[in-house]
Parts: structure tokens; sequence; C-alpha cells
């Protein structure tokens, strides 16, 4: 196995072609717009290696700041469950692995309802950065050991990385780890491929920093209704421009128990799932089952349509551009 | 009499922009008495995650998770992919509604995007009234820390790929997060731009003097760019909507008292060409080509009138 040297630079794993001229896509059951909700059910240490802290605001333990998060556990998200049982919505959760050996409640919540699992770490205080590559390696095969031990086998489809963390070599680890997807890159609004060394398929699921309750409500102190007018206000206009153009498109709708399940919240959380139910336009989905439709019907088109837009590119640049 | 003695190490006010304010200079005019001329600039940048070895990088940025934060560690792929969603997708948008509307649009392009985006600089080039020329990545800079053979060789390198790529000759440059040293504006006039839209100062193109005589500083403010806006103070997209709608009344109101007005609006392609803002896009350029008293033109056009 490859150690040390990361093989792609992260501007190189972009596969480009443009939303207006690339090969038509699809989304599973012919949907114009593939609905996929992400709650983030992390743990953050009380004390974490290297003294992290969830908000920097403290030196460890931060008890305002790890309070507020655990309490999305305890409380949050059974009130969040509610909304998402109401309107059955299936939900794809982003977990902090080591809740799966430590909270059981809270596993078997996950379990009862057939959420599919997306790593999100072992703890959203140890992040990726600066491992080795037999450091990650080693995460991404406990990561699925916990899966496999916890989840009646099963492995894990795709990552999130722990406070979008990553390396240079995550990107063939998730392939050697039997990873199809990975959230970390926001960059459209269907699913891309992923450039890998060694060639595997790994998808870009597109996630969301817009419709998502941490950088919108915690860090831009937008209101509940603000919020929801946003969802909304992205929802409507993917649905339209996948009419006009043709090409159907995700929406990433990511949550946190500690943000999502407060009390305040609950009605804009029911407002935003009423919505997307009430419209047979939108297909209420999993980030997996997006992945696997795209691999099955779309990956290797688009990588073909790719290919020859950057060969006719190469073509037109000097020996110096193409290696200054 | 001077009664201040400035620091040696002080310079008190911008090298080569005139003195004229306000009330105090003959008003600007605009052809057919409209009283607001508008330009819309679209920026299409490409971040870099590894940039060349002593290239300088900005201290904070907009983007990635949550808040206006300093440079992500390395493996953070937020603040790239956020950027380049504009490439992929936000631009084409913007370029789509703009021409529902009927309003001419530029774009800017810089050197890295144009380099190592397939058919980025060929497709807005076949789509956009202008092309500018916006340094070499969102996230290389200019600085005073450069040496003017180096600052040189930044500005016409970037321009050689954006003119070559395009197919373009441009006119106008914005530099990535509106970075400058006290000479870039001599340097901009050096080789062959007649205008920049990085000063968010007057509400009127300035004519430099000085080493920057013949250059046109065309202004696009802060205050109705939407990076700035949605992003740096975090405003809601409703009342940035408000905002412009009100910025533009205002301009138009004003051109009694004051002359003609310039409105520059600088727009993402990462920012107001994601589905959520889309719409505040839409509706502001119809708004504008629907108006009566407002001249749509390309900032090319601003700067020369």
């Amino acid at each position: 196995m490859m150690a040390g040297r990361a093989p792609l630079r992260n501007n190189e794993r972009l596969v480009y072609a443009p939303m207006s001229t690339r090969p038509r896509v699809t989304m599973p059951g012919g949907a114009l717009v593939a609905f996929w909700h992400a709650p983030n059910v992390e743990h953050y240490d009380y004390i974490a290696p290297g003294g992290g802290t969830p908000q920097g605001r403290v030196a460890y333990p931060d008890l305002q700041h790890y309070m507020h998060r655990d309490s999305g556990n305890r409380v949050g998200l059974w009130r969040m469950l509610r909304a998402v049982d109401a309107f059955e919505m299936p939900s794809t959760v982003s977990l902090s692995l080591s809740l799966l050996e430590e909270q059981p409640e809270v596993r078997d919540a996950v379990l009862e309802r057939d959420w599919e699992i997306m790593s999100h770490g072992i703890s959203n205080l140890r992040p990726l950065y600066g491992l080795s590559y037999d450091e990650e390696d080693a995460f991404f095969a406990l990561s699925q050991r916990l899966s496999e031990a916890y989840c009646g086998g099963r492995r894990i489809k795709g990552m999130l990385g722990p406070k979008v963390s990553g390396t240079d070599n995550t990107c063939e680890l998730l392939v050697a780890h039997g990873m199809a997807y990975v959230a970390d890159w926001i960059h459209d609004e269907q699913p891309r491929p992923l450039r890998t060394a060694a060639g595997g398929r790994l998808v870009s699921m597109p996630y969301s920093f817009m419709l998502n309750d941490v950088p919108m409500i915690h860090a831009r102190s937008l209101s509940g209704r603000e919020f929801i007018d946003l969802a909304i206000a992205q929802i409507d206009r993917l649905l339209r421009d996948a009419e006009e153009d043709g090409q159907a498109r995700v929406a990433c709708f990511a949550t946190h128990p500690f943000l999502s399940g407060q009390p305040w919240f609950h009605r804009y959380l029911s407002e935003v799932f009423a919505y997307v139910r009430s419209d047979d336009r939108i297909r209420c989905t999993t980030a997996g089952e997006i992945a696997d439709h795209y691999i099955e019907n779309h990956y290797d088109e688009q990588v073909a349509f790719a290919a020859r837009l950057e060969s006719e590119h190469l073509a037109a640049l000097t020996p110096q551009e193409v290696s200054p | 009499m001077t009664l201040i003695a400035h620091p040696a190490d002080a310079t008190v006010f911008a090298p080569d922009l005139p003195a004229s304010y306000d009330a105090h200079r003959a008003p600007w005019s605009l052809p057919g008495d409209r009283r607001l001329a508008v330009s819309v600039l679209l920026h299409a940048p490409s971040y870099q995650d590894d940039v060349p070895d002593g290239a300088v990088k900005p201290l904070a940025m907009a983007g990635g998770v949550g808040r206006d934060t300093s440079e992500p560690a390395h493996g953070q792929v937020a603040r790239l992919s956020q950027w380049d969603f504009g490439l992929t997708t936000g631009i084409w948008r913007l370029l789509s509604i703009a021409e529902r509307a009927g309003v001419p649009v530029a774009v800017s392009l810089d050197e890295h995007g144009a380099r190592t985006v397939p058919g980025l600089a060929r497709g807005v080039a076949a789509r956009a009234q202008e092309i500018v020329v916006r340094g070499s990545a969102a996230n290389i800079i200019l600085s005073p820390t450069m040496g003017e053979h180096a600052e040189r060789a930044y500005i016409a390198n970037a321009r050689e790929s954006v003119a070559r790529l395009t197919g373009t000759s441009p006119t106008g440059w914005f530099g990535p997060e509106r970075s400058m040293t006290p000479r870039t504006t001599s340097l901009l006039r050096d080789e062959g731009f007649s205008w920049f839209g990085d000063w968010p100062v007057d509400e009127r193109p300035v004519a430099l003097e000085g080493a920057s005589r013949r250059l046109i500083a065309l202004p696009h403010p802060l205050e109705t760019e939407d990076m700035f806006q949605l992003y740096t103070r975090g405003l809601p997209f409703a009342d940035y909507e408000t905002l412009l709608e009100e910025t533009i009344e205002q301009l138009v109101a004003d051109a009694d008292v004051t002359g003609a007005r310039h409105l520059g609006l600088s727009w993402f392609g990462w920012v107001l060409g994601q589905a959520c803002f889309a719409d505040v896009a839409e509706r502001t350029l119809r708004l504008l080509a629907s108006h009566p008293d407002i001249l749509l033109v390309t900032p090319g056009e601003a700067a020369a009138l």
C-alpha cells in the first residue's frame, strides 16, 4: 500500500465541466430535485486529544459549549425525531462514530429508522488534519469496524470529514475502504466525479453550508424564519432551473440537534419537511441512493465528457502554460 | 501653514487619486440625460488550495464553513470547493439570468482559472460582453512585499493568459481581494489597462493623476457587493435585495443634485449564483432593465463615458 506521498493535490481532483454544457444528469425515481436530510449527530470530547474546543472560546473544558452540544444528543435529537417521524423523512446521519459504541440510545434510534450512516469521524474534536497515511488508514479501518460491529455488519458508504477536515490522502483512502462518496466538496448542485490516483470511482455528494443550521444560525445569526426562507428559495430555484435545462439537481438540508432540535426551531424544521413532502417533483432520499444512481447511470459519461473538454483545452495552451 | 508633522513612513492620501469632492466639481452627465449608469461585473475567480512558492495569500477570506475565517488548515476543501461552485454552476446561472433580462455583463477571470479550468475562458468569452482580468487566482494577491519586477510580471502574465485564452483584449482589471500596492495603478496603465474596478470610492468614474494618468478608477461599492453583504456582514438575502433597490432609487434621485451617477455591481458566481440567492440577481437585473432613467453599459463602456 502506498504511503506518505499525496498522489494528487486537491485542485487536481476536480473534474470540471460547466453545468450548462455537461451531459444531462437524472436523479433517483426521475425526480427533478433529490432532497437529502443530513442530521449531524456529533460528539464533542469533554477534553479532546490536543486540547481542541468547540468554539475556541476558553481553554478546555469549555462547559458552556460542551453542554450546548451534548444537549443536542440528550434532548434535541429526540425532538428532531418527532419531526422526522411525522414526515417519514429519510435521513443520512452524519455521525460521530463514537456514539455507536458509547451512546446505545442514539445508535438504536438510528438503526430503528434505518437511517443511512455517513461517517463524521470518531469525534468532532478529532479532525483528520495532519494524519499520516498510516494513521488515516487506521482511522478508516476503525470506522468500518465500528459500523460492522454495531450495525449488523453494514459498512459505511460515505463520509463528511469531522469538522470538514481531511488530508491529501483522504480521497484515496475513502475508495480503499470501500466508500463511494464524500460530502466535503460543495462545488456543484449535482454529484460529480472526484479524480483518484488509482482510478477508483468516488462521488462528490453535494452537501450544503447554506441550508445548514450551523453556518446560518450559529455563525451568521439568521432567525428561523430567515433560514427557512433561504431553504425554500433554494429549493424553488433548483426546481425551476431543473425544469428549464433538464438538469436534475440535489438539495441537501443539514441539521444539528443542538440547533435544529431546539424548541424554538421545531416549527421551522417541520415547515421545511412539509414543503418538500408536498411537491411530487422532489424525492426525499439518502446520499447513498443518489450516489448509487449517479455511479450506475452517469459517472463514466461525465468523466468522458470532462476528459474531452480537458483535451481540447490542453491543445490551446502553450508549453509554458501547461507546465509553468 | 502646516501644523501636523506626519511621520516619515506615513502616506496620508492614496497616490494619484484627485482630491475632488461632490458639490465641488463639475457634474458628470450621461447620453440621453440618463441619471444612472449601471455596469455589472460578474466574478469567476479560481481558488488554489496550493499556491506557488513566494505567492502572497490573503490573511482572511470569505467562504468555507461559517465565518469569515483565516486560511483553513490544509486538507479542508470547504473554501476551495465553495469558490469552485462559481465556476461549475454559479457563473453560468448568472449569465443566463443576465441574458434573459437583456443586461450586458462583464466577467472577470484570473490566470489560474483561464489556464487550468478546461473550457472556462472560452465558454465565458462566448457569452460575456466584456472580459476583465482578475489577477493570478482568488487567493494569490498583490502585496507591497512584492518587488516592482514581480508585480509587473504578475499583472502582465495574468493579462496575457486571460487575453489569449478568451481571444479578447481586456482593458479592465479587478484585483483578487481588491489587493493593490501603491504602484499598482501606474503598472496597470503601463500594461495597457484603461480602467480598474477595485476602489469602492466615488459614485462616478475617476480619472487618476500623476504616475497613473490616463487610468480610470471605476468604482464598485462594497455596500452593493454580494460577497461583502451576504458573507462578511451576514445580511439576510431579502435585506440585501432591499438594499440594492434602495441604492438604485437613491442614486437616481441624487442625479438632480449631483449630476449623473454610476453604480458598478460586483457579484460573484459562487455567491449570488447560488440557487438560494439567484432570484435576487434576477429581480434586480429586471428592475434595472426596465428603468427609464438607467443606462446599462459594461464597465469598460462606463469608464469611457
